[in-house]
């Protein structure tokens, strides 16, 4: 056996607002392998390695590198003790070339005056040996993300770190790219670094990685040897064996086809597309679940869906209109509601009060608004009913709603959105970070919707929510759907596979 | 749940304390001023009740001392009061505008010119009309002026910041150009400025007698009317609505289906007629002609006057006639102890910087959190 670098013992983390992020979680790491740290969204994969890299405090546990016990307050002390780790967001100076970045923090000196030429000369040295090559001189803004993703490499090897840990490190990169990532970790690997890479992506763990952590709900599950396992055990792991129990599901009369989506194509911010090619239809008197870890699209459907992103290519039909890049505003009137993912970030305006949020997106229509005007007595008396009715705890409609619970927000947006009575109604992460009764609350909110004969398509990454609640169901990976069904339909093995980038029929096949 | 209420009772009433903020950094501002007072060697106590109330020794006048006194600082809190009020809108929508200045003095020329060029038979009935066309010509000139650089913004992504600051260089330079081409070899060489012939009769209003021939001039109730009609706008109406709800956040407000770049221009444009306003006040109820430096820099003043009321319209004007009072009550210091002007300017620098300070570190903070425009 090889000796240990990084020993984590029986690490708990509870975040302030009471989410219980790990739960006694131990995790070991051996001198010069690659080890992958697999799991769902909300596994605590992420928790567990900042933690590691000493951006935040566990609430208990203890931490041994190279067996002396350490407690680490900020990144500076990982890296110190030759920590580091790149994040899903690289943290560059866009207007910095390369090797002003890789200086950043520790630029030598002399007698005041910069001098990046020591720093210049190490770096070349440093690109030699591991065949990360950068241009060093060009700014951060005019590299592709590949690249800068090298430069947040080569800055951890600059400061002599020893262990890299990198958060999805291929979330963001084309398929070329990535194979270029693991090319030069595995050269990292020879040289003797160790790393870890954190993914949900099934074969990615299992192409590159020696052994593999699974977690599960701020649990882990277990540390396997990549060599001995296949991506079954793996999602099996990833996903649980718990049965998935259908509660409160009505079988609802469906009705007419309300949504069409065609051939759907969508850019993301980086320019790339992230929603490639999707078709599907829901119809009246259906939830139609999509599944899949964050960050796969889902972000980008939605906004398109809603107006708030361009489609690309494709078309949207809502009761046989075509509805494709119009604007929120037509949307909307037609009869669209969408939860958004975001509740202080696009739901609600913190700073506004209830009664204010409450009218959000209907401030323009009667009864809320009298020619130029707003009815402010209607608005009150439509915000005191939501209250009501919606039992959100509030000391009175006046109160700016960033003084409400996460809970009480998000009934909030819930009651606004239901009470349109939209013909579709749009659920993104409807649930998430929300303690069980508000849970309750929004999934009988969508069930109700459902018996009433409206069309709910929700999106989530809570599997066992998209499993629960949907009539019908897609499992989505990087744009696409992996597969289309009904739940019962999947074992939960299969949709861990798909979450993790296998198709439905490979999956099947895989299987018989 | 009583648990859960009782704190958010709490948070509330936090916010109330806004207000008891604003106070407290009036007070700091006084205190920081006395301090620099007492190390030149004045009484602070002494100093304070001679910028407000007057010298009886001297018989210098303060700020509220006499209605002489009163009637000059009331005149500068309507200037004040209008642009900081033209600050506040376009400031709440997220806009950071410094082109209140320029606007103004377009506002200004435009009124001039309906001023000058229209001349009709007086009676109250022609000059009520006239007056209110040359307001009009203000209003539409102003907004014009401040739509220019929000359609920048809009379209091209141009940063307010610098297409207004260079707005108001080509407003003011070109007027004075235009007045010394076009009027100055009517008017004469004037001490006191580059200035037109004055206005018809018919468009000048004049100011109301007050005792010891002190006059009040016309812009005070016209501001605090239309401070009403801001306040009015700002929360009663969908447009209001919408200007607050894309400064606070553009995101959940284009989500609520508002047109975010719309919403942006309209703030501008609205931002830009009270800055017309302010500069008809001058034109037609002051000087009764164009003065090309007739502004000692009222739109720059406007945005730390908004700053204190923050945001808010009643706040503004509140906030205008705390720092007229201010600024009068500066000048009686000279005359009543013999304070170098100087000194007199850095203690009303000093005091306002104080005051301004928390809404200004709100600004920032809001700002780097960052306004972007979907085209």
């Amino acid at each position: 056996m090889r000796d240990v670098i990084v020993l984590m013992k029986d690490i708990h983390k509870v975040y302030p607002d009471g989410v219980y992020a790990l739960r006694g979680v131990d995790f070991e790491l051996r001198n010069g392998e690659i080890h992958g740290l697999l799991g769902e969204n909300g596994a605590g994969k992420t928790t567990l390695m900042r933690i590691l890299y000493g951006q935040i405090k566990p609430t208990s546990g203890e931490i041994f590198i190279k067996g002396n016990k350490v407690r680490f307050n900020r990144p500076r002390d990982a890296i110190k003790y030759g920590i580091g780790m790149v994040f899903q967001h690289f943290a560059l100076v866009h207007a910095f070339n390369a090797l002003e970045n890789i200086a950043l923090g520790m630029e030598p000196s002399k007698g005041g005056l910069l001098n990046l030429k020591e720093v210049e000369d190490r770096v070349r040295e440093l690109m030699e040996r591991t065949g990360l090559k950068v241009d060093l001189k060009v700014p951060i803004s005019r590299l592709s993300v590949g690249m800068r993703q090298r430069v947040e490499i080569l800055k951890l090897l600059y400061r002599k770190v020893d262990v890299l840990i990198l958060d999805e490190p291929t979330s963001v990169l084309s398929p070329i790219e990535v194979k270029e990532l693991f090319r030069t970790l595995s050269k990292l690997r020879e040289k003797g670094k160790t790393i870890v890479l954190v993914t949900h992506k099934l074969r990615e763990a299992l192409s590159i990685c020696d052994r593999i952590t699974v977690l599960r709900r701020g649990k882990k599950v277990a540390t396997v040897k990549a060599r001995e396992v296949g991506p079954e055990d793996l999602a099996k792991m990833m996903v649980g064996r718990e049965v998935l129990f259908r509660v409160g599901k009505l079988k609802g009369r469906t009705g007419k086809e309300v949504l069409k989506v065609s051939n759907l194509w969508v850019k993301g911010d980086l320019g790339t597309y992230a929603v490639k090619g999707l078709s599907f239809t829901v119809r009246g008197g259906e939830i139609f679940g999509i599944a899949g870890v964050e960050g796969n699209g889902q972000s980008e459907l939605v906004e398109a869906l809603f107006g708030l992103r361009k489609v690309e290519r494709g078309s949207i039909t809502f009761k046989g209109e075509d509805i494709t890049n119009l604007s929120v505003k037509e949307i909307r009137d037609r009869g669209i509601s969408l939860i958004p993912e975001d509740r202080l970030g696009r739901g609600l305006i913190a700073d506004f009060t209830l009664t204010e949020n409450a009218i959000l997106g209907m401030h323009y229509k009667p009864p809320f608004s009298k020619g130029f005007r707003l009815n402010l007595e209607e608005s009150k008396s439509f915000a005191r009913d939501l209250i009501r009715k919606y039992e959100i705890t509030a000391l009175s409609e006046d109160v700016p709603v960033k003084f409400l619970s996460g809970g009480n927000q998000q009934r909030l947006i819930v009651a606004r959105e239901l009470s349109r009575g939209p013909t579709l109604l749009i659920a993104f992460q409807p649930t998430m970070g929300l303690d069980v009764s508000a849970t309750e609350f929004v999934r009988n909110g969508l069930l109700r919707m459902k018996s009433e004969g409206r069309a709910v398509l929700l999106i989530s990454s809570d599997l066992e929510e998209v499993v629960q609640l949907s009539d019908r169901m897609a499992v989505m990976y990087e744009g696409k759907f992996m597969g289309l069904g009904r739940p019962e339909e999947f074992s939960t093995e299969e949709i861990g596979l798909m979450m993790g980038g296998l198709e439905l029929h490979e999956v099947k096949s895989g299987n018989s | 749940m009583r648990l859960s209420q009782a704190i958010h009772k709490l948070r509330y009433l936090a916010s109330l304390s806004r207000i008891a903020q604003s106070l407290l950094a009036i007070v700091m501002g006084f205190l920081a001023g006395g301090i620099m007072l007492w190390a030149s060697g004045y009484n602070p106590l002494k100093s304070y009740e001679i910028m407000f109330i007057g010298d009886p020794e001297s018989g210098v006048q303060g700020a509220f001392g006499g209605y002489l006194a009163l009637s000059n600082t009331l005149r500068e809190a309507a200037f004040l009061t209008l642009t900081g009020l033209a600050v506040a809108v376009s400031f709440l929508a997220g806009m950071f505008n410094i082109g209140v200045e320029g606007a103004m003095y377009i506002g200004a020329f435009a009124a001039f010119l309906v001023g000058y060029f229209i001349s009709l038979p007086l009676n109250p009935f022609t000059n009520l009309f006239h007056v209110c066309l040359a307001l009009l010509g203000s209003i539409v000139a102003g907004a014009f002026w401040s739509y220019i650089p929000a359609v920048m913004k809009v379209k091209r992504g141009a940063h307010e910041v610098v297409t207004t600051i260079m707005l108001n260089y080509v407003a003011i330079l070109t007027t004075k150009m235009i007045v010394l081409r076009a009027f100055l070899p009517k008017t004469g060489i004037v001490p006191g400025g580059i200035l037109t012939p004055p206005i018809s009769l018919s468009a000048r209003v004049a100011p109301i007698p007050l005792p010891s021939r002190a006059e009040l001039t016309l812009g005070f109730p016209l501001a605090i009317v239309v401070t009403l009609i801001t306040y009015f706008l700002l929360k009663a109406t969908t447009l209001g609505y919408e200007i607050r709800a894309v400064g606070l956040n553009p995101r959940a407000a284009e989500y609520g289906g508002v047109n975010v770049g719309k919403a942006l221009i309209y703030s501008m444009v609205l931002s830009g007629a009270i800055s017309g306003i302010a500069g008809a006040c001058d034109v037609l109820f002051v000087e009764y002609r164009f003065n090309s430096l007739f502004s000692p820099g009222y739109g720059f003043d406007g945005i730390a006057v908004a700053l204190i009321g923050r945001l808010d319209p009643i706040g503004t004007a509140l906030a205008a006639l705390f720092i007229a009072a201010i600024h009068m009550g500066a000048r009686s210091l000279q005359p009543a102890l013999g304070m170098p002007k100087e000194l007199a300017m850095a203690i009303e620098g000093l005091i306002i910087i104080f005051t301004a300070l928390p809404e200004a570190l709100n600004m920032l903070i809001s700002k780097f959190k960052g306004v972007k425009v979907r085209k």
